[in-house]
Order: C-alpha cells, then structure tokens, then sequence
C-alpha cells in the first residue's frame, strides 16, 4: 500500500468519527465539549486539505490555521479535565504563548509558504507535555474517584494525543535524516504519520463512546 | 562519505535531546503543581471530616443530655409524685392502724419505709441525671454545694475557687464542665485516696481555664483499662471545642487542665 493511500485512508476514520460527533453532539458529557470541537474542526481541515492536494492547490496555509487553534482548543480541554489539580493561571499564560507564538510565525515565518518546523514542535512540546503530566494525573486514587464517569474517555482521548504528538516529534526529528539516508522512504514517513493519526482518531471514537451520554 | 551523515544524525539528536529536555522538566513542574492542589485539597476534605466529626459528637452529646433532662424531670414529677402521694396514704394508714395489732403496724411500716427508700432513689438518681441546683444556680453553685458535701462526707477536702462572669457561660458548657468535674471527682474518690482535691475554674476574655488537681496516687503507667473514662473526657471536651491536658504532676497527685474558647463555640 502506498503512503499517497494510507493519508487518503486515514480520513476515512476520521470523516466516520466527525459524522458519529455530530450526531451524538448534544449528549456528550460538557468535559468533552473540547473534543468535540475538536473533531470537527480536523474533520473541515483534513477534507479541505484532501480536496485542495487532488485538485494540486497549495494547501500549506491550512496549518496556519490549524496549528493555533487545534492547539487553543486542546489547551481547553486539559483545562476542563484538570480544574482543581492544574492553576487555570498556568493555562492562560499558555494560550497567551500560543497567540504569541503563531502571530510570530505568520508575520515573520511566513509559514504558509513552506512546512513550519518550529511551529509544530512548539505544538507538540506543549501538548506532550500536558499529556504526559495527564498521564500521571489519572494514575491517582483521588483523580480516579472524583472523574469516575469520565475516567475511560479522558484515558483514551490522552492516549490518542500522547501517541500522536510522541510519534510526530519522532518524525520532526528523525524523519528528515531518514529521508536523508534512504531516499525511498520520503513517503513512508508521511505514511507513518497517517498510521499515527488514524491511531489519534481511534482512541478519540474510544474515549467517545466510553463516556457516559446525557 | 561517513562524517557529513554523523552531523545529520547529531543535528538531529542534538535539538530532540534539547527537546525531550524541555518536555521533562514541563512534566516535573506541572506535576508538583498537581501534586500540591492535590495535597491542599485532601487538607481541606479532612478539615471537613473533623468538623463533620466534631458537630456529631456535639450533637450526640446534646441528645444525651436532653434526654437525661427529660427523663429526670419524668422521674421527678411522675415516679416521685407517685411515690410521695404513696408514702403520705401510708402514713395516714400507719395512724390508723396505731391503735391495732402491732404485726399489720409494723409491717405498714416496712412498706413505708420500703417507698421512702424508693423515692429516696427516685431523687438521687433524678439529681444526678440532671441536678436541680445546676439548672437553677449555675455551675459555681453547683460545684461549690457538691465540694461542701464530699468535704463533710469523708476525707477528703475539696476546694473551689472561681474568677469572672460564671453565668455568661452558655448552658452546654456549664452542663459540661459539671459532667468532667464529676468525672473527675468520682475518679480521685475510687482510685486516687487523696486527701485534698483544688478545683480553679475563670472565665477571662472568652476564655474558660479549668484547673483540676490532687494529691492522690495519680495516674497507673497502665492507661488500657483506666483510660476508658478519661476517654470519654476527651471526647466531652472536643465536643465543646476545648483542649485537655492531664497527667501526674511532679510533685504527685494527679491534674487536669481544660481550655475553651467560648467564641469558637458561637
């Protein structure tokens, strides 16, 4: 199977998990509104981006966008999952960094033209480390007793986003110099990135479908 | 060939390490931040049990006490009632019968002596349910009567000295205060063989100081069996907010000390 196949089969489970979030919108529990949103969003991105790669249009801009607000959004949702544990002060400074840090790509960077390597580590850093740090937070008695209803989809919606951003730092950093060294996987890492993201989406339908409905 | 592809590598290596760098100490620092929320809130939830715990035992006490007040003032003005109305029939049936055969006499008599004894009881056990002299006179008045009699009964010498506004002491905290110092003195009479007891008692500031001590035996090494009522102290006084200390003193005998704020009470 070719690399070009796996990223178009991975919007396969992506465009089912957006059409299963739309139809149970309302009943997810409001921890999850975040996620929700989220699925949505990737599900418009990833179908614009498709569209535009068939019909040859550049589509490098798309991250510009994607990149802040999929990283706004998910910075919300850990809000929501760690209130009490994690000061809200701590999040604020973040999407003030992340704002700051995007504008700076855009005006300077100009990262539409051209794939922002800077930019998604920043995102990845970020987001490993409230995954990680999330990771620990769950493990807890405490944590575990007061989230009893959500404990399953908050466990699989971080693993999902752990997997995810761990490989993609892997791939940021390694993928140029194994393309480097063996020209003939230039597709098979943005192959393995598909892999990865379908995995994302995978436990993100997961945690969904553990969580209690209203 | 070999060295431009060992610099690749390390460029790559170098600013992931820098990276994976960054990430731990991102986790270390929220997770102490995790940690300490964590830690100020088990704090606070058991704040909440004790003071869950304390208004428990509070209330607990004061059911008690209700109750005995109630079943005092029943025994008081129903089985003693009773018992005094029998005893006056039986008199006047006693002088009656003056002029009869001493055998029904005497043992008219027996029955009355026999009711005299029952409402004798019928009191005592009313009094100390809930005494009479407490409700109406206060706890220094009470305290001073009972050491009068303890000091004219056997002997021991019980002394009661007491400084500022007793009556500004709410009701449960007098009653309570009563209830350790009987406590207190029956233990001394039963096990101490003292032959003085000094009671201090001053209300200052909102703040009641209660000074209890003898010159008896003290406390065994061995508090298992002994302990039992002083337990019960224990648990009387944090009821009421205040702090006991106790022991032997140094120069023998026994002391108890409580502390009660009367505004934390309010």
């Amino acid at each position: 199977m070719s690399s070009k196949s796996l990223i178009y089969l991975a919007l396969i489970p992506l465009i089912a998990l957006g059409i299963y979030v739309t139809i149970k919108f309302k009943s997810f529990q409001k921890k999850l509104v975040f996620i929700k949103w989220f699925i949505l969003f990737e599900s418009c991105i990833q179908i614009i981006g498709a569209a535009s790669s068939l019909l040859k249009v550049q589509n490098l801009w798309l991250l510009t966008v994607y990149s802040p607000v999929s990283t706004l959004i998910f910075l919300g949702h850990y809000q929501k999952m760690t209130t009490g544990f994690i000061n809200r002060v701590i999040f604020r400074l973040l999407n003030i960094a992340v704002v700051i840090a995007f504008l700076i790509d855009i005006i300077y960077l100009k990262s539409n033209e051209r794939f922002d390597f800077a930019t998604a580590t920043f995102r990845s850093v970020i987001l490993l480390i409230l995954a990680l740090t999330t990771s620990i937070f769950l493990m807890n008695e405490e944590v575990r007793l007061r989230q009893k209803q959500l404990i399953d989809s908050f466990f699989w919606i971080n693993a999902g986003v752990l997997v995810y951003h761990a490989s993609s730092i892997m791939l940021l950093y390694f993928g140029p110099y194994i393309m480097h060294m063996f020209p003939e996987t230039y597709g098979s890492v943005w192959g393995l990135h598909a892999v990865f993201i379908t995995i994302m989406y995978v436990c993100f339908f997961i945690g969904l479908w553990k969580s209690p409905k209203q | 060939m070999e060295e431009p592809e060992a610099i690749d590598f390390l460029s790559a290596l170098v600013p992931f390490t820098i990276i994976v760098f960054i990430i731990a100490v991102g986790v270390i620092l929220l997770n102490q931040q995790f940690r300490k929320n964590l830690f100020k809130q088990q704090l606070a939830k058991e704040e909440l049990k004790n003071q869950h715990q304390q208004e428990l035992l509070q209330t607990s006490i004061e059911v008690q006490e209700q109750e005995r007040k109630r079943i005092a003032q029943d025994l008081h003005d129903e089985l003693g009632a009773a018992l005094s109305i029998s005893r006056m029939q039986l008199l006047q049936l006693e002088g009656q019968l003056a002029s009869g055969t001493g055998k029904e006499a005497v043992q008219l008599k027996q029955v009355r002596e026999n009711v005299e004894g029952a409402l004798s009881s019928t009191r005592r056990i009313s009094h100390e349910l809930m005494p009479a002299q407490l409700v109406n006179g206060g706890l220094v008045s009470m305290l001073q009567t009972q050491a009068k009699q303890v000091t004219e009964a056997g002997n021991v010498q019980v002394e009661v000295q007491s400084s500022g506004g007793m009556k500004q002491m709410p009701w449960t905290v007098q009653l309570g205060l009563y209830r350790v110092f009987s406590e207190l003195l029956n233990n001394t009479l039963k096990h101490a063989y003292a032959s003085k007891i000094d009671l201090q008692i001053q209300n200052q500031k909102d703040t009641v100081t209660f000074k209890y001590q003898d010159n008896g035996k003290g406390l065994p090494e061995d508090l298992s069996d002994a302990g039992l009522g002083l337990k019960g102290l224990e648990g009387r006084v944090k009821a009421l907010n205040g702090e006991l200390h106790f022991g032997n003193r140094s120069q023998g005998g026994f002391y108890a000390e409580i502390e009660l704020k009367l505004k934390r009470m309010n």
